[in-house]
């Protein structure tokens, strides 16, 4: 249907118009629906009319079918008019912006993640998927933050996992990569309300991600500054992994051996450094032994430790590493 | 004498729409009672339709995306809705074609999120001016019952209940 009316109108200001009237028409008093033209009361008297007659309804009076068969032309018409939008365009700017609904992702699991899970790989994915589709709390970084270079379109997201036994309920903390509506999940921590972490004083999740690394992250030391968490750190020439010095205390009652995985997302600064973003080391034999404590455990569990028994004895820390 | 409520349930979409490109200002329709069913036998708020009742829009928006629903005809609704204000505003120069799309590549999405309800709890106190809270004449109401609109609600006017 042509909808001669409208001739002479650029076709957004034509758009503009018949979405109006079908707003009009179903709800008069939404203040959106209000005419903006100086002649768009009687444009629209017109344009009612027109499509009426041409969708031969008779009388003015109209049916609430009439009503959407009117509001169906309408909206048609301001279809045909402006061009269609290329949703996954739009939907990887909208991911780039930190803005894209979290159940539009395409979740991709890290290799190294589905191993340390084991035979539990296929449980823990659901969860790690659910955990964003229905996350309770979301925090993204876009490229323009921290003003250093490119920063990784890093996403974290939480979710609270209930259980019956209330000892076995927990906070799963995800992190993963954008690109587009990919979401590259390389990080999934169990937080458990009895671990040290104080879950309730973290006012957002990189909050959160701090306190997580404050408890079960170890010192280390990177461009010269010492601490468990970095929320960035750049350095010349080497990777960040070659750049770490990690100081290792025994602690009283622990296990005497370590296995340490380095958190860093990695880009590069304007300058050419390289950059790590979210720079954290986790002891997971410490953190192993809480999700054990709370009944998680798999096969490849002690496999996984047991390679590191000798990491103490610092031969080779770096080779040790097994960043996912 | 009215109460000291007023409750709109809207989907997720409609706030982050407020808050990304309308200044925080929304147009909402709104009753005084959450659940009319609940509401004394043969007072006016029981007389509110299910289709106007909050708490039956919250339900049922819930249900349908709890259940993937893709004929559900509430958030058709809101989809043809939405597509319509952003080429209304795109036309009055409100937003640029950039957010428009973006409005409508979010809409059109297979996203179930976004459509999830959220109760406006609006404090009468919180709108100075009374004059702001039109009651809808009955021809207009989907009952009997009494509904409201507040055509430029901000945002710090109401609080938020989401499930």
């Amino acid at each position: 249907m042509t909808i001669s009316v409208l001739d002479g109108f650029d076709k957004v200001t034509a758009a503009g118009i018949l979405a109006r009237a079908a707003l009009a028409l179903e709800d008069s008093s939404n203040p959106a629906a209000e005419v903006r033209l100086p002649e768009e009361s009687s444009i629209r008297n017109r344009l009612f009319d027109q499509v009426r007659h041409s969708l031969g309804i008779k009388s003015s009076a109209y049916t609430p079918t009439d009503v959407e068969k009117i509001v169906d032309a309408l909206d048609n018409e301001s279809e045909r008019l402006l061009d269609p939008i290329d949703q996954p365009k739009v939907l990887d700017s909208l991911s780039a912006k930190g803005q894209l609904p979290a159940d539009l992702y395409d979740v991709v699991i890290d290799e190294g993640l589905l191993e340390y899970f084991g035979k539990k790989s296929k449980s823990e994915s659901l969860l790690i998927e659910r955990a964003i589709k229905f996350r309770d709390a979301e925090q993204h970084f876009t490229q323009t933050y921290g003003e250093l270079g490119e920063f990784p379109l890093i996403s974290l997201f939480s979710k609270r996992v209930e259980n019956r036994f209330p000892a076995k309920s927990f906070t799963l903390l995800v992190a993963g990569l954008r690109n587009g509506t990919l979401l590259h999940v390389s990080q999934a921590w169990r937080i458990y309300d009895d671990s040290a972490v104080n879950l309730g004083s973290a006012e957002t999740l990189l909050d959160l991600l701090k306190r997580f690394a404050e408890v079960y992250g170890v010192v280390f030391t990177l461009s010269g500054r010492s601490g468990k968490f970095f929320l960035q750190s750049s350095v010349d020439g080497r990777s960040i992994e070659d750049s770490i010095d990690i100081e290792l205390k025994e602690e009283p009652g622990r296990e005497k051996r370590f296995k340490i995985v380095v958190s860093d997302y990695k880009s590069r600064t304007q300058d050419g450094k390289n950059l790590g973003s979210l720079v954290y080391a986790i002891d997971l034999i410490k953190y192993g032994s809480a999700l054990k404590a709370h009944g998680w455990d798999n096969e490849k569990f002690e496999d996984l430790h047991t390679p590191m028994g000798d990491w103490q004895k610092n031969t080779n820390l770096k080779k040790n590493f097994s960043p996912f | 004498m009215s109460s000291l409520l007023l409750y709109s349930t809207n989907p997720w979409i409609t706030l982050e729409i407020g808050r990304k490109y309308r200044n925080n200002k929304y147009y909402v329709w709104c009753s005084e009672t959450y659940n009319p069913r609940r509401a004394q036998p043969g007072s006016s708020a029981a007389m509110i339709a299910p289709s106007s009742s909050p708490k039956g829009i919250f339900d049922n928006l819930a249900c349908d995306c709890e259940n993937e629903d893709v004929h559900s005809s509430l958030i058709k609704g809101y989809r043809r809705t939405y597509k319509r204000l952003a080429n209304s505003w795109l036309s009055d120069g409100s937003i640029d074609s950039n957010q428009r799309n973006e409005i409508i590549a979010t809409i059109q999405s297979q996203s179930w999120n976004i459509w999830k309800p959220v109760l406006f709890l609006i404090p009468r106190t919180s709108i100075i001016d009374p004059s702001r809270i039109h009651a809808v004449a009955a021809g207009k109401r989907a009952a009997y019952g009494p509904e409201f609109q507040v055509h430029d609600l901000d945002i710090s006017e109401f609080e938020i209940i989401e499930r």
